[in-house]
């Protein structure tokens, strides 16, 4: 694996010198590195479908999707999917988004600005059941917001792992509904340097998820509607608790009791999430995705050990039809 | 059920995307002058760590400097009003930082420089003398005749790493032991304490254990977690007399480290008293926006006494004016005259 990464980073290098040379500009390693990977991704995703593009004919429907071309058949005997019909699907997705922070271990003050948001998702449909997987990382830089003239600043790094079970209510063409349930991971690290040892506050929401989800197809167009809600009845949360000290000192006694203070607590309806936005269905089975989404987490309770966080992030996602499936 | 699914769901989407979090997260705190005022004296009430060792009632700070806070007050004026509450404490790791003005311990500044015990123009002329050496935050030079390694440093701040160290050691194989001289050395960053210790002989001691606070009573805290002297497979340990000389003017990681290095059986702490401050501080903002910090652990040494005030030395010398009259040392020359007699 390494050897391969290290194969990557000379070819990488090679292209960067070449393109230099070509350009007799100092353009920027890691800008190119970037742009390149970008444009092989989007290639890739526009020039490789799986198994449902070829199977359409354009002139007949003007886009059947995959889950769709399984809601025409009735799972019965003579339903082309009803052997074994699965599609693994990879989605990566990137937003800009505001998030609000406010961490009451450091301070009563609400802290807002702009964040990055990327997202990378697995899921697997049968029939008429549908598993997600999911890690989401925003990185979000906010500012006193009451009083951004004192100059503090807080970087909120939170991660997001997530797994759904959903099931399909319905089998209609044009609409569905799922629901479903779900494990969450909440992990929610904000650094602020002008609070000396308490400059790194570390909120962990174990979380048990309910799932809403509906879609609606435009018409006979290839796009859709789609929205969801997931809410969390109920989750136990890590916090800091009356100490609230990190590794400013980065000295092995901090490290040894880090931790110590930290306190699990149970809390109800520790978050909400929504997203609302439109997907667009490519011929060759690949998918886009527009989203607006809403994200909010609490501990709840009060004192010191009350966190709060919510982001509005405009997503864009490409969803990757893997292969994988049963080939028609 | 399809209809009542997607009414359902295009009101809830319409209700939180509309940004609704305003809705669950509660509104700032109040940013008033009493409000500021009765979260900071909440906020130490709670969490701060130290009141067993600190003479203090706060209770009583509250109910005398409350009556002198109303809503509308200059902000220097509050400023002046939080600066006598949090300097009750005597803590050096008591701070709070307003918008044009920074507070702290009265007392530890007062003892810093009124009971200094070192003299930088004799340290720099007899003792470092202009031909001395540095490497990364030590000064360093041979004293009497070549026998002692003379190391100043002079804050916890400037990196060392246990490497630096070592060279400086083994630079001078003939010498019969080391004064090291951290008077005056304010504390910084701990992990130079590690640094420093990692080169002396480790057989597995205790050096002190710490707590965490953990509840709002004042003394609600974690079990003790124990800290042992560092390991070092990489370095031979220096087994020659190590002479720590210490003063007021030692806090914070200064004073951590001599509370550490009493328990090695090669080190003697020679001096003064440091100052304290073996506390983790930690801190936060206020209502309206001006920030702090204080103690939230306390550190107890293996004797079970919590030397938050001041770790007291195993030799007491205090500086002679009539020595540094003559650009001598007289606790350096001690530490010699130890090192020396010792062998």
């Amino acid at each position: 694996m390494q050897s391969e990464l290290q194969k990557y980073n000379l070819f990488f290098k090679l292209y960067y010198k070449i393109l230099t040379l070509l350009t007799h500009r100092n353009i920027s390693y890691g800008f190119i590195k970037h742009c390149t990977v970008t444009t092989l991704l989007i290639t890739f995703f526009f020039s490789h479908g799986t198994l449902y593009a070829q199977q359409v004919p354009l002139g007949n429907v003007k886009c059947i999707r995959p889950t769709q071309a399984k809601q025409q058949e009735p799972y019965g005997n003579d339903s082309l999917y009803s052997a074994d019909p699965r599609l693994w699907t990879l989605s990566l997705g990137v937003g800009l988004g505001h998030g609000k922070v406010r961490d009451m271990g450091t301070a009563p003050i609400l802290f807002g600005g702009p964040a990055l948001y990327h997202t990378l998702g697995i899921g697997y449909e049968r029939m008429r059941w549908r598993y997600q997987s999911e890690i989401a990382t925003a990185l979000g830089y906010y500012e006193d917001a009451l009083a951004p003239k004192l100059n503090f600043t807080t970087f909120d790094i939170s991660n997001r792992i997530v797994f759904y079970a959903m099931r399909r209510l319905n089998a209609q063409l044009l609409t569905q509904e799922w629901l479903g349930v779900g494990i969450r991971n909440y992990l929610d690290v904000t650094v602020n340097t002008n609070y000396e040892n308490a400059a790194a506050g570390i909120s962990d929401f174990v979380e048990l998820a309910l799932l809403l989800r509906g879609a609606q197809q435009l018409g006979s167009s290839r796009w859709l509607l789609q929205f969801q809600l997931a809410v969390s009845p109920l989750a136990a949360i890590l916090r800091p608790g009356y100490s609230y000290i990190d590794n400013y000192t980065a000295a092995q006694p901090v490290l040894n009791v880090l931790f110590d203070d930290y306190q699990w607590n149970l809390s109800p309806i520790p978050s909400v999430s929504t997203e609302i936005g439109f997907r667009f269905t490519l011929l060759n089975g690949n998918e886009m995705e527009w989203l607006y989404c809403w994200d909010y987490h609490s501990s709840g309770n009060s004192g010191f050990w009350r966190f709060d966080h919510a982001m509005h992030t405009l997503q864009f996602n490409l969803l990757f039809a893997l292969k994988g499936g049963k080939r028609l | 059920m399809k209809r009542f699914l997607n009414k359902a769901l295009a009101v809830i989407i319409l209700i939180t995307c509309g940004g609704c979090e305003k809705l669950l997260m509660p509104a700032d705190a109040e940013s008033s002058a009493t409000a500021t005022f009765d979260y900071m004296w909440r906020q130490v009430d709670e969490r701060y760590a130290l009141f067993d060792v600190k003479a203090v009632d706060w209770q009583q700070m509250y109910d005398s400097l409350r009556p002198q806070v109303y809503d509308g007050m200059p902000g220097d004026s509050l400023f002046a009003v939080l600066r006598k509450l949090l300097n009750s404490l005597d803590d050096g790791h008591v701070n709070l930082w307003g918008n044009n003005d920074v507070a702290g311990s009265e007392t530890i500044y007062l003892e810093r420089y009124g009971l200094k015990n070192f003299d930088v123009n004799t340290i720099a002329l007899t003792y470092l003398r202009p031909d001395h050496h540095t490497t990364g935050g030590l000064a360093y030079n041979t004293i009497a005749d070549g026998q002692v390694l003379y190391i100043r440093y002079a804050s916890f701040s400037n990196r060392v790493s246990t490497s630096q160290l070592a060279s400086v050691l083994e630079r001078y194989p003939e010498t019969k032991g080391v004064v090291f001289d951290i008077r005056q050395n304010g504390g910084g960053e701990i992990q130079n304490e590690w640094n420093l210790m990692a080169m002396l002989p480790c057989d597995g001691q205790l050096l002190y254990s710490t707590q965490m606070k953990h509840g709002p009573e004042h003394d609600d805290f974690t079990p003790p977690s124990n800290v042992y002297a560092p390991e070092n497979t990489s370095h031979t340990p220096f087994n020659k007399r190590f002479i720590l000389l210490t003063d007021r003017g030692c806090y914070s990681a200064a004073s951590s480290f001599a509370l550490c290095l009493k328990s090695y059986t090669n080190v003697v702490v020679m001096g003064d008293t440091t100052a304290g401050g073996l506390s983790i501080p930690a801190g936060g903002a206020l209502p309206n926006g001006w920030y702090y910090r204080f103690g939230v652990s306390r550190t107890i040494a293996p004797d079970g006494i919590n030397y938050e005030n001041g770790v007291p030395p195993d030799h007491v010398v205090f500086l002679d004016p009539a020595a540094t009259a003559s650009l001598r040392d007289n606790i350096i020359d001690s530490a010699c005259h130890w090192i020396l007699s010792n062998q």
